[in-house]
C-alpha cells in the first residue's frame, strides 16, 4: 500500500488531466502541489512576498510547458520541482542586489510573522520541528542540498567530501528517518 | 539485481529528488512496471517529501486566483506587484512644484510686474502637470496591457513549439479539417499519431457553442463514426491542443455539435468540420 496523503489524485490521473488543459485541471494541479512547491521555494527565498511571486511564475511555466512533461523521464512532482528550483535560482541570480537588502530586512520578521500567523499550522510546526531535530545534522544537510537546493549527486559528493556511492546510501538513510517521522 | 537490493540502493530516492542519471531513470521505470513494490516505494518517498515541504508553507489564497486570471481570462489585468510601474513618481512633480512656488513667491515680493504672468504660468504648469500625470497613468495602464499581451504571446509561442514537436514526432499525421456549409469559416487541425494512437485537436477557430452544447470529434473507421470524445471551446480560454480519445485506426475525422456530454451517434445536420486522413 502506498501512502497517499489526503485525497490526492494519482499521478496518472493528473497527467491525463493536464493534457486536457482546462481550468479545472489547473485547479487540481495547484491544489495538489502548490504548498509543497511553495515550501521548496521558501527554503531558498525566505521572503513570503517574493516567494509567492516565484510560485506564480513557476506555475505559469509549468502550465505553459505541460505538454512537454515526459513521464518516461521521471515523476510529475520531480519535473515541477526542477522548474521551481530553476525559477528560484534564476530569481536569486537576477535580483541578487535587491534580494540582499530585502532578505536582510525580512529575515528577522519572517519567523515572528509566521508564528503569529496561523494557529492550525502549529501542529505542523511542532511536528516539523521534531522531525528536523530528530534528523542528524549531516542528514538534514543532505536533504537540504538535494531536495530544496537541487544539487546533483556529484556536487553533493564534492561539497561534503564523500564518495559518490556514499551520497546515495546516506540519502536513503536520511529519507528513511524522514519517512518514519512523517508517518 | 535482487528486488530488495534495488529498493534499498538509494536509486529510488535519487529518482524522486531528480538527481538520478538517465540510465538510472530507465532502470527505475522498468522495475516500476515489473514490481508494484517499487512503485509503492516511489510513491511513499514522494509523499513524505511533499509532506515535509508542505509543513510551514501556506501561500496566500489570492495567488491561485491571480494565476488563473492570467492563464484563463484574457481580459484580466496583470496582477503581479512587480509589474506595476508608477511613472508619475519618477518624474517628481512635487519637487518641481516646490521650486516653482518658491521662485514665484520670491518674485512676487520683489517684482510685482511679473506677478500676474508668473501666476498664469504657474497655473498653466499645474494644468500641464495634471495632464502629464493623467498621461502617465494611461501609459502605466498601457504598459500593463502590453506586458499581459507579451505573456500571452509567449504562451502562444510555447504552444506552437509544442504543436510543432508533436507534428515532428515519428508516426504523426496532420489532418486538416475544413468547415462544412454551416460553418464555412471554421477549420481545425488534428494531429494523429499512428504509432501511439494519440489524437489531438486544435479547434481554436470554431465558434463558441450555445449553452448546453458541446463539440464532439468523430473518427470514421471503415465507414462508421466512432466517438473520439467531446471538447470545449470557450471564449477566453487559453487552450491549444486538446487531447482526445486514442484511435488505432481512422480514415477521416469529423466534428459535430451535440448536447453537452456528447452523443452515441453524430447529428449529421450539425456537422461543422470534416477532413480525411
Amino acid at each position: 500500500m502506498s501512502m497517499v496523503t489526503k485525497t490526492r489524485h494519482t499521478e496518472e490521473e493528473l497527467v491525463e488531466m493536464l493534457k486536457q488543459g482546462n481550468r479545472q485541471a489547473f485547479s487540481v494541479l495547484y491544489d495538489s502541489y502548490s504548498r509543497a512547491l511553495f515550501g521548496v521555494i521558501k527554503k531558498n527565498i525566505p521572503d513570503d512576498e517574493i516567494a509567492e511571486d516565484v510560485l506564480q511564475d513557476s506555475f505559469i511555466k509549468i502550465w505553459n510547458n505541460r505538454l512537454m512533461y515526459d513521464a518516461s523521464k521521471g515523476r510529475l512532482y520531480t519535473w515541477m520541482l526542477n522548474i521551481v528550483r530553476n525559477t528560484s535560482i534564476d530569481y536569486l541570480r537576477s535580483k541578487q542586489n535587491k534580494m540582499d537588502e530585502r532578505i536582510q530586512r525580512s529575515e528577522n520578521t519572517v519567523h515572528e510573522a509566521n508564528r503569529a500567523n496561523n494557529t492550525e499550522q502549529n501542529i505542523d510546526r511542532i511536528g516539523i520541528k521534531k522531525i528536523v531535530d530528530e534528523l542528524k545534522e549531516d542528514q538534514r544537510k543532505l536533504i537540504d542540498l538535494a531536495y530544496f537546493e537541487g544539487y546533483t549527486q556529484e556536487e553533493i559528493a564534492e561539497k561534503l567530501s564523500i564518495p559518490l556511492g556514499t551520497v546515495k546510501t546516506r540519502m536513503r538513510a536520511a529519507l528513511m528517518v524522514l519517512r518514519k517521522l512523517i508517518k | 539485481m535482487e528486488l530488495q537490493e534495488f529498493i534499498s540502493s538509494g536509486v529510488l530516492e535519487s529518482y524522486v529528488l531528480g538527481t538520478a542519471t538517465t540510465e538510472e531513470i530507465r532502470q527505475v521505470r522498468e522495475m516500476e512496471k515489473l514490481y508494484p513494490e517499487v512503485k509503492a516505494e516511489i510513491e511513499d518517498i514522494e509523499a513524505s517529501l511533499i509532506r515535509f515541504a508542505e509543513a510551514d508553507a501556506n501561500p496566500s489564497t489570492r495567488i491561485k486566483k491571480d494565476i488563473e486570471a492570467q492563464l484563463f481570462e484574457k481580459t484580466a489585468a496583470p496582477k503581479k506587484r512587480s509589474t506595476v510601474v508608477n511613472i508619475s513618481s519618477l518624474s517628481g512633480p512635487s519637487k518641481w512644484m516646490r521650486y516653482a512656488v518658491a521662485a514665484s513667491v520670491g518674485l512676487l515680493i520683489g517684482v510685482s510686474a511679473f506677478t500676474y504672468s508668473l501666476y498664469s504660468q504657474l497655473s498653466k504648469t499645474q494644468v500641464r502637470l495634471s495632464a502629464l500625470q493623467l498621461e502617465n497613468e494611461v501609459l502605466a495602464d498601457e504598459m500593463g496591457k502590453q506586458q499581459l499581451e507579451l505573456r500571452q504571446q509567449i504562451a502562444a509561442l510555447t504552444d506552437k513549439k509544442i504543436e510543432l514537436a508533436m507534428v515532428m514526432k515519428p508516426g504523426s499525421k496532420v489532418v486538416p479539417l475544413k468547415g462544412m456549409d454551416i460553418a464555412p469559416e471554421s477549420s481545425a487541425m488534428i494531429i494523429w499519431n499512428t504509432k501511439d494512437k494519440e489524437v489531438y485537436i486544435n479547434a481554436a477557430s470554431l465558434p463558441t457553442p450555445p449553452q448546453g452544447k458541446q463539440y464532439q470529434l468523430w473518427a470514421m473507421v471503415n465507414g462508421k463514426p466512432v466517438d473520439a470524445g467531446v471538447f470545449t471551446v470557450t471564449e477566453g480560454t487559453s487552450f491549444v491542443m486538446q487531447k482526445m480519445k486514442d484511435m488505432p485506426e481512422a480514415q477521416a475525422f469529423a466534428v459535430t455539435l451535440e448536447n453537452e456530454g456528447g452523443s452515441a451517434t453524430p447529428t449529421m445536420e450539425a456537422m461543422y468540420l470534416m477532413g480525411s486522413v
